[in-house]
């Protein structure tokens, strides 16, 4: 028998599905009777319950606070390691949340959590899952300007000069409502309504986008493309539409989406090109939608990952 | 339907769960402390997303988004675990070299099972400490009941051999 086999057998025996009997038939008696040894002493360790009572009332007065707090303002991080650098970092953060947290407003969404956010000048966004929106509302009458990261929908009157930046690029609107997707290495810009000059931040020159046109830029192109819908799909419903993009974006967005972690095989080309939607409703579903029609394969690694391959022929 | 968003619900979901979810999260980091904010953090999300997660899902996204809170928020190079030890009353007869060796077995095991790769960890420490079968494993960590099996084997192994190179407690 494997080895591989014989860790399943273990494991078997562990809860009480396989016999000692059976195991003594891979195993030596006195490697058995080490696992029986330790599994006695960690079976008799336990660890404090927590205080169910007083958890409860905390956890109340918690969700309480949170509710008649709209907007997150910066805080200092979680937690900081007791070490020199943590120390000079806490100063300069101390510093940078002394003179600016009356100001910073910093919104984020995290796994299955979609947030609709009013900014100073009345014009909304929704914010997709894992992504985050930050601005300062000191500065926000001369320069209204908002970072993102991840994917968010912007509609309503925007202020004049009304400006989106992200690592990839900036938008200023000209008017109007529009979709901006950064994730990873792919930028993406629908505009639905009106119009907006997108400034992709390695270019020197910047572009105009109209009514129902869409922007994309990734390995150093910028590709312009007609959008098909009227708004994003994954504000109404529950997918994400791709029309004519890379997959690699599209495998980006199901990351983002899903907090999970692809990996791919050499033979998989990301620059190839898709055109369909995934589904929010679970993972595989979602996978399954794109690699079908692409005639390729995933298959569930460890933890959060999938692998993406391609097989012979 | 059970909602969610009943505190009644809610609540109840709480007291099912919160020391699993507590633990799930104090073996992957070692904090006591840590872990439970995060536990907490966790039900926030649940309640400001209960009307959109069902009954049957919710101990699956509470796991989940601890997870997910966790990735985002906690550093942690070098997880050092310890437990609390009930003793047997029939000790009080033993001598003080035996309770010494039974110390010393106790924090070795221990060292060792903080050495072990977070997952593994987890995944016996779950199935030891708090009881949870395979199938629950399963769940929380979103892998197969084999996989668990199979952790648990290479787990045992581990432990096996980090023990066995003491001598004197060779058994």
């Amino acid at each position: 028998m494997s080895k591989k086999d014989n860790d399943i057998e273990i494991g078997k025996w562990l809860s009480g599905e396989t016999t000692k009997e059976v195991l003594s038939e891979l195993e030596s008696t006195s490697d058995i009777e080490a696992y029986e040894k330790i599994v006695a002493e960690v079976d008799s360790w336990s660890i404090e319950k927590t205080d169910k009572r007083s958890g409860y009332g905390k956890l109340k007065h918690q969700i309480e606070r949170s509710a008649t707090k709209e907007a997150k303002v910066v805080s200092f991080p979680y937690r900081l390691a007791i070490s020199i650098a943590a120390s000079v970092a806490l100063l300069v953060i101390s510093y940078f949340v002394w003179f600016r947290s009356s100001d910073a407003v910093l919104i984020e969404t995290r796994y299955a959590e979609v947030k609709e956010i009013t900014f100073p000048d009345g014009s909304d966004a929704l914010l997709n899952t894992n992504s985050s929106i930050a601005y300062s509302t000191k500065t926000w009458d001369t320069q209204p300007v908002i970072e993102l990261e991840g994917e968010a929908y912007f509609f309503g009157d925007h202020t004049k000069d009304f400006k989106v930046k992200s690592s990839k690029g900036e938008v200023t609107v000209l008017g109007t409502a529009f979709n901006i997707r950064s994730i990873k290495d792919y930028f993406t810009v629908n505009c639905y309504e009106g119009a907006v000059t997108v400034k992709i931040a390695t270019e020197d020159s910047s572009q105009t986008l109209h009514e129902g046109q869409s922007l994309k830029f990734y390995d150093g192109q910028v590709q312009v493309d007609e959008l098909e819908e009227k708004r994003p799909l994954w504000v109404d419903g529950n997918q994400t539409r791709f029309s004519n993009a890379p997959v690699g974006e599209v495998f980006a967005a199901i990351e983002q989406q899903f907090g999970i972690k692809l990996q791919y095989s050499k033979k998989i080309d990301l620059n190839r090109k898709y055109s369909g939607s995934f589904l929010h409703d679970n993972v595989e579903i979602a996978l399954k939608m794109v690699c079908d029609p692409l005639g390729i394969k995933f298959k569930k690694g460890s933890g959060e990952s999938y692998r993406i391959y391609r097989t012979r022929n | 339907m059970k909602s969610v968003c009943e505190e009644e619900n809610y609540h109840q979901l709480y007291d099912d769960h919160i020391d699993q979810l507590r633990n799930f999260l104090y073996y992957k980091c070692g904090d006591l402390e840590q872990a439970e904010d995060l536990a907490h953090e966790s039900y926030i999300r649940l309640w400001e997303n209960c009307a959109e997660v069902i009954w049957e899902t919710a101990k699956g996204f509470l796991f989940t988004v601890a997870k997910r809170l966790f990735l985002n928020k906690v550093s942690h190079d070098k997880v050092v675990l310890s437990f609390k030890k009930e003793n047997p009353l029939k000790d009080r007869t033993t001598d003080a070299q035996f309770d010494l060796q039974q110390k010393e077995f106790k924090e070795k095991l221990e060292r060792a099972i903080s050495a072990l790769p977070e997952r593994q960890r987890q995944i016996f420490l779950l199935n030891r400490i708090d009881k949870m079968s395979y199938k629950e494993i399963a769940e929380v960590m979103d892998i197969s009941v084999k996989a668990v099996e199979k952790s648990l084997g290479k787990v045992m192994k581990k432990l096996r051999s980090s023990v066995v190179e003491l001598n004197e407690f060779k058994i």
